[in-house]
Formats: C-alpha cells, structure tokens, sequence
C-alpha cells in the first residue's frame, strides 16, 4: 500500500496533449512583435489533424501559412505570425494526440508597449 | 452517436482480443477434452471474427471523431486514407488487420504447431492494444515501462479472463456427463487454471499500480476525479474477480471427486455446479472490467483534472519530523499497531475475545486525540492546482484585488494588521506567518471562495471570479515570500516572459539553467548598461533587461522582459517596499530561486566587479537543493 502510495504520488501526467509551455508564454506580455507562436504539448501530435489559429482584438486572423509540427519534437506545434502591431491577441488550439484523443485550448498574449 | 460506437467497438474489440488469446491458451496450457474440441475451434474463430468486426467500427468511429465530422460523413476516402496512412493508429490499424489475418492463416495449420502460432499471433494482437491507449506516448525509457507493464496487463488479462469462458463450458460438459472420468478431468483443468490465475493476478496488479501512477498522479484523483472513480470501481470489479476465484481453488476444487456415490459424491457434483456458477459469474465481472476500460480509454485521465476532494480531512505527514509532536505521534501509531495485532490475536484465543477488544477500544480511545494530529481539515478544492503560473502578472492583478477586498482587515502587507483589525471578533490572519505554507493553494482558495464559518471572514465566491482569486493566491505567496525573504528565506522568483535580440522567445521558468541576472532599467541605465555589456560573467549567466525608460540604443544588445506586472512583483522582494525598482538588480539561480539583491541607493554593492563575481560564485557554489513550489501543468 505504501509503495502504490509512494508510486502514485511520484507519477508524471502522460496521456491525452495538454498545453505544457508555450512561446509566447500563457498571459505574458512582450515588448516586440514574435515572428510564431510555438506550443510545446505535453504528448506527440498527429499532423493531419492538429492546428493553431491566432486572432486580433477584432477577431481578424494574424497568423500564416500551416501550423506544422516539428520535425523532431513531435510534441511542438508551430505557425507563423504577421509582423504584429502593439495590442491584444488571443490562441486557439486544438490537437490530436497519437493515443487519438482530441483536446483543445485558449490563451491570449500582449504585445506591449 | 459516434461516442457510442466508439465505445461500443472498444470494448467488444477489448472482450473478442481477450477472449481469443484466452481460449488459444487455455487449450494448449490448461485441458483440450476431445469432446470439447469442435466447441472450442468455433469459439476462436468467432472471437476473431468479433475482433476484425469490431476494429473496423472502432476505426471508423476515429476517424470520425479525428476529422471532427458525422460518421456517415467521415466515410470519405480522402479522410480514411489520412486516418489510415497518416496517423499514428491508422498504422498501427494496418499491422493489427495483418495480425489477425496471420492468425486465421495459422488455425488452418495442422494440430499443435498452427495452434502454438495462432497463439503468438493472438497476443501479439492482444498486446498491441497498449498503443492503442493511453501508453501510445513511449518516449524515452520511462514510455518503454509503461508499455510494457501496459502490454503484461493486457496479456495476463487474456491469459486470465480469456480462459473463462472455456472452462466454464468445461465444467458445464462435466456436469452432463456426470462420470467420474469428466470430474476428474474437471478436477485437473481447475487445479491449473488456478494455477495460471494466481501468476495473472500478481502481474496483474503489479502492472495495474504502474499504469495507475501514470495516469492517476494522486490519491486526491482516485477518489475525487470521474477517471479516478471509474478505475476505483474497476479495482472493485477485479477484488471480486479475485475473491471468487480463491474461493474456486481453496474450497471448491478440492471438493472434487471422482467417488461413484455417497456423501462425496453428492459434495462434489455440488461442487462441480458453484464452480461452473462461478465461473460464469467471474466472466461476467471480466466482462464487466473490459466496458470500465474501454470507457477509462477515452476519458481525460485524473493526471489532468482538477480532484474534489470528498471528505473534510487529509493526511498531512509534517508532525512526524516536528520534534514537539513527533514523539507523540510515533507513540499513538506503535499503539494503534499493537492494538490491531491484540485484535486479531483474539481469533485464536476464542475465550479471550471479550477482554482483548475492550483492551484495544481503551488504547485507541487514549491514543486517538495524538493520531488527530496526523490529518489537517481539508476542503473539496485543497488539491486544485492554481492556474495562475505565479507570474508577475498574475501577482500584480492579485495585488490590485487584494487591495480592494482585504487590506481593511489583513493590512496592506497582509500582517492581519489592517485598519479595522482591532475591531474584529476574531483577529484576522497574519498572511505572513509560518503556517501560511502548509495551507495549499487549493486550501486558500476555498477559504477565500467560501469564508471560514464562524470568523468575520467573508466569501467572495459571489464578487470575485476565479482567475482573480487565483492571482490573489499568488500575491498572498509572493508577499509573505518577500515579508520573510528578510529573515533570509529563499524565495520563489515570479515567472516573466523574456525576448532576445536573436528572436528566442521564452520564460523565466523555461530556461532551466543559466542564472539571470536581473537588471531594472531606468532612464539613467545608460552607462551601467554599457558596462556590463563590456562584463563576461561567463555562459551561465543571461542578463535579462526590464526597460524602464531606459534608452532603446543601451538595451538593444541584452534580451528583455517587457511583462506586464515586473515592477509591482518584484518590488515585493527588497527592504523597503515601495521605492521605483530603476536602477535595482536581482540575480536567480537555475532552479528559480531569488538569491540576490543589489539597490544602488544602498551602496556600491554590484558596481564593483570583483563583488558582484563573488555573489554569482557564491550561489554557483551553494545551490538550494528544495525545489521551488510547483505550479503545475497550467491548462489552457
């Protein structure tokens, strides 16, 4: 019983891709325009049918081209990003993992002033 | 619709899988009457045919639910042939389709041979149903544990649950034939099936604790997550599995006998009867066990959810390394442990029962008060995980709102020294205090939500939304962090997103190496700015500027924190709160923790070189080896 406790409480959370970190960071504020938002998932991505959309105050599209997954971190999801004035944006993703389970999330970021 | 057959497919796919190997095994392994040998080849091929029936509606409700249409309108080439060639299962789909067809290739082979490879094949169909699930992320040697644990259990379910349903039909023959010839080879068949079954049962649970820790990372999401309580009644399911069985091999089996009449004879046709009733029963449990995991397959696993904890207390296991309470504590549990001891020892001292169970009601009833020591009350939210990321911007939000809803009563730096303090019933809470770390996150945020009853502590579920209690916690941290960093306790830095002038875009948190080397710019920076860029403090230093009206051309070179809420969070750390932070600098080592301060207003300090380079070896040198607290996966 202890050493199930023990092995329970030491565990790492797999399964399912959920948001590990991402670039720009959840809620953060940056002082110039990022050239891509990266999220790094805490499971590999199955390409087909995984996907970033990043949108203005306006709800106007900002990103460009296909989101891809990196070549060699199945775990990062990757699309490029107009040259961005100061302001407020918000990321949508929505993944699909190679256990096939979907998930899906928002955060937003600030570019400064 | 989709989400029924998916399930639906799974766990008719799971029961055929398990069933196929199972049967396979058991007339190899376990007994192959010659009377059963027609029943039993055509039990195999349905269970195949099952099993190629139900994968293909398992992968059709996939791709429907990958590609995020209708099942009829997911019936599209083009979105089959990316299910198919492009996706992880859709491959694993292709190789599993090959295995059963290698499968019915080898049960047209003659005798043992084909049966031995049919075999094979059949595992390997079983077991490859761990990538399949959730183990399919095997990266790195810790995903090659899991899948194998994952691959034992499936396979000693098979091995296990798999043989039940032929060794029912076993007993079953046995039971109309009624000769001592049949009960002996029913005899036979139990006597080794229970054999295999106790091998199955201990790699079962030893593979099943693995799996869990993946999955379930806590106690806190078995008993307080849908996943957690789904695999609880799983394990509930498999005890009775396993109860039934030992009541099979100790008390049935040996019932057997091939006696032609009398008193045995009439006990072991009885016998005979339980044991068939029971293996049906088992089959139906195992049954029963395979629809809980085709369900838990598709279920967001505990790992990823936010646990209510469902009773009014928890462990908390500090008071056994307290040396005031240790002692006592120790004492009550030795106690506790004699007593159960005394108890059972009173089975076999029939005489004495009476006298032995008062005896052990006394000790607990003395010792109880002492072993209360060992629990704290807890709350349905104490093991919540804050998504706030103690950033300085969740800090600074949660200052705003602290300022606004608590400082009348807990003080501005949150002392419990607030204006209307002294007018309270009861004194409110002193923020800053020790115990306020061994309050989790989780524990604050119902006490903020939901006030303590019976104190003027009100709650603030009603007026405040979530997220700003959440950063309200992570300003309670911060501040008491900062109160005490003056005592000398490390603290925890607040995480900020950094920029640098080769386009990396990353956060304090995720550097995970280099010590930073903080420095607040203000419009005077220029010269100190110049200075340390001509400084080489070595690669593992990153010196990171927060412009504060600092001139573009002087930053341009460092990377930068433009966060929202840099000032305000960091402001909380040196002597003398409230000052404008240009000018000041901050070093934090690799693990996050805060470990230096320079103020210019306060002297020379990092402006000499050979100082400053003494600073930076001293924290190389004596790094703290607590890590700082978690904050978790946050889910966005």
């Amino acid at each position: 019983m202890t050493f199930a406790a023990c092995v329970l409480a030491t565990a790492e959370a797999w399964a399912h891709a959920f948001l590990d970190h991402a670039a720009p960071a959840v809620g953060s504020t940056l002082g110039a325009s990022p050239a891509a938002v990266r999220i790094w998932f805490t499971q590999e991505l199955e390409p087909a049918f995984s996907g970033i959309e990043v949108t203005d105050a306006t709800g106007a599209r900002v990103d460009v081209g296909t989101p891809v997954v990196d070549a060699k971190d199945h775990t990062l999801l990757i699309v490029g990003l107009k040259k961005l004035p100061p302001g407020e944006y918000k990321v949508h993703w929505h993944v699909i993992s190679v256990d096939t389970h979907a998930t899906e999330g928002n955060f937003s970021f600030r570019v400064g002033p | 619709m989709t989400e029924t057959l998916l399930l639906a497919a799974r766990a008719l796919h799971f029961a055929a899988s398990v069933s196929l190997a199972g049967t396979l095994g058991f007339t190899l392994f376990i007994a192959r009457p010659e009377a059963l040998e027609g029943i039993y080849r055509r039990w195999i091929w349905t269970c195949l045919v099952l099993a190629l029936v139900s994968g293909f509606f398992w992968f059709l409700a996939l791709a429907a639910g990958m590609s995020g249409r209708s099942l009829a309108a997911s019936f599209d080439p083009h979105i089959l042939d990316t299910v198919l060639l492009r996706t992880r299962f859709g491959q694993l789909f292709s190789l599993r389709l090959g295995g059963a067809c290698l499968t019915a290739l080898a049960l047209l082979l003659p005798a043992r041979f084909g049966k031995m490879l049919a075999l094979a094949f059949a595992a390997a169909l079983l077991g490859s149903l761990a990538w399949a699930g959730h183990g399919a992320d095997d990266t790195g040697a810790n995903g090659i544990f899991h899948v194998t644990a994952d691959v034992t259990h499936l396979l000693m379910a098979g091995a296990w649950i798999g043989g039940l349903a032929p060794l029912a039909l076993l007993f079953h023959r046995a039971i109309l034939a009624g000769d001592g010839e049949w009960i002996e080879i029913a005899r036979r068949a139990a006597r080794r099936f229970s054999l295999l079954g106790i091998v199955a049962v201990g790699l079962l649970l030893a593979s099943g604790v693995i799996n869990a820790s993946y999955l379930v990372d806590s106690v806190a999401g078995l008993v307080g997550t849908a996943y957690g309580q789904l695999l609880l009644v799983k394990i509930a399911l498999f005890a009775t599995l396993v109860a039934l069985a030992t009541v099979n091999r100790e008390v049935l089996t040996p019932r057997l006998s091939a006696t032609p009449r009398g008193a045995k004879q009439r006990a072991s046709a009885l016998a005979l009867r339980q044991l068939r009733r029971n293996s049906l029963i088992e089959a139906g449990l195992g049954l029963g066990v395979l629809a809980v995991v085709a369900v838990l397959g598709t279920m967001v696993p505990a790992a990823h959810q936010q646990p209510l904890w469902p009773f009014p207390i928890r462990f908390n296991t500090v008071v056994l390394s307290a040396p005031e309470y240790r002692g006592e504590v120790w004492l009550a549990l030795a106690s506790a442990a004699l007593g159960l001891g005394l108890a059972g020892a009173s089975f076999m001292f029939r005489k004495l029962w009476g006298a032995v169970m008062v005896a052990w009601l006394v000790i607990i009833a003395f010792f109880l008060p002492s072993l209360s020591l060992l629990t704290v009350p807890a709350y349905p939210t104490s093991f919540f995980q804050s998504p706030a990321g103690f950033t300085t911007r969740s800090i600074a939000l949660g200052q705003k709102a602290f300022a606004q809803n608590c400082v009348s009563c807990h003080g501005a730096e949150g002392q419990g020294d607030g204006p209307l303090a002294k007018q309270l019933s009861d004194p409110p809470a002193n923020l800053t205090a020790g115990h306020i770390y061994s309050h989790s996150d989780g524990d604050l945020f119902w006490k903020i939500s939901h006030g303590i009853a019976n104190t003027p502590m009100p709650a603030f579920a009603g007026s405040l939304d979530e997220a700003t209690i959440w950063n309200m916690i992570d300003f309670i941290r911060a501040n008491a962090d900062g109160v005490r960093a003056a005592q000398g306790t490390p603290a925890q830095a607040p995480d900020f997103a950094i920029q640098c002038p080769d386009g990396t875009l990353t956060a304090l948190r995720q550097l995970g190496g280099p010590v930073v080397h903080l420095v607040f710019a203000g419009p005077q920076a220029g010269a100190r700015l110049a200075a340390l860029s001509r400084l080489d403090l070595g690669g593992d230093v990153t010196t990171v500027i927060v412009p504060l009206g600092a001139p573009e051309e002087a930053t341009s070179i460092f990377c930068t924190a433009a966060e929202t809420g840099m000032a305000e969070a960091y402001a909380l750390y040196p002597p003398g709160r409230g000052q404008s932070l240009a000018g000041d600098e901050f070093l934090i080592d690799a693990k996050g923790w805060l470990r230096g301060v320079w103020l210019p207003r306060a002297g020379a300090g990092w402006s000499d070189d050979k100082a400053f380079r003494r600073d930076l070896e001293e924290i190389r040198a004596n790094p703290i080896l607590a890590s700082p607290r978690l904050t978790g996966h946050a889910h966005h």
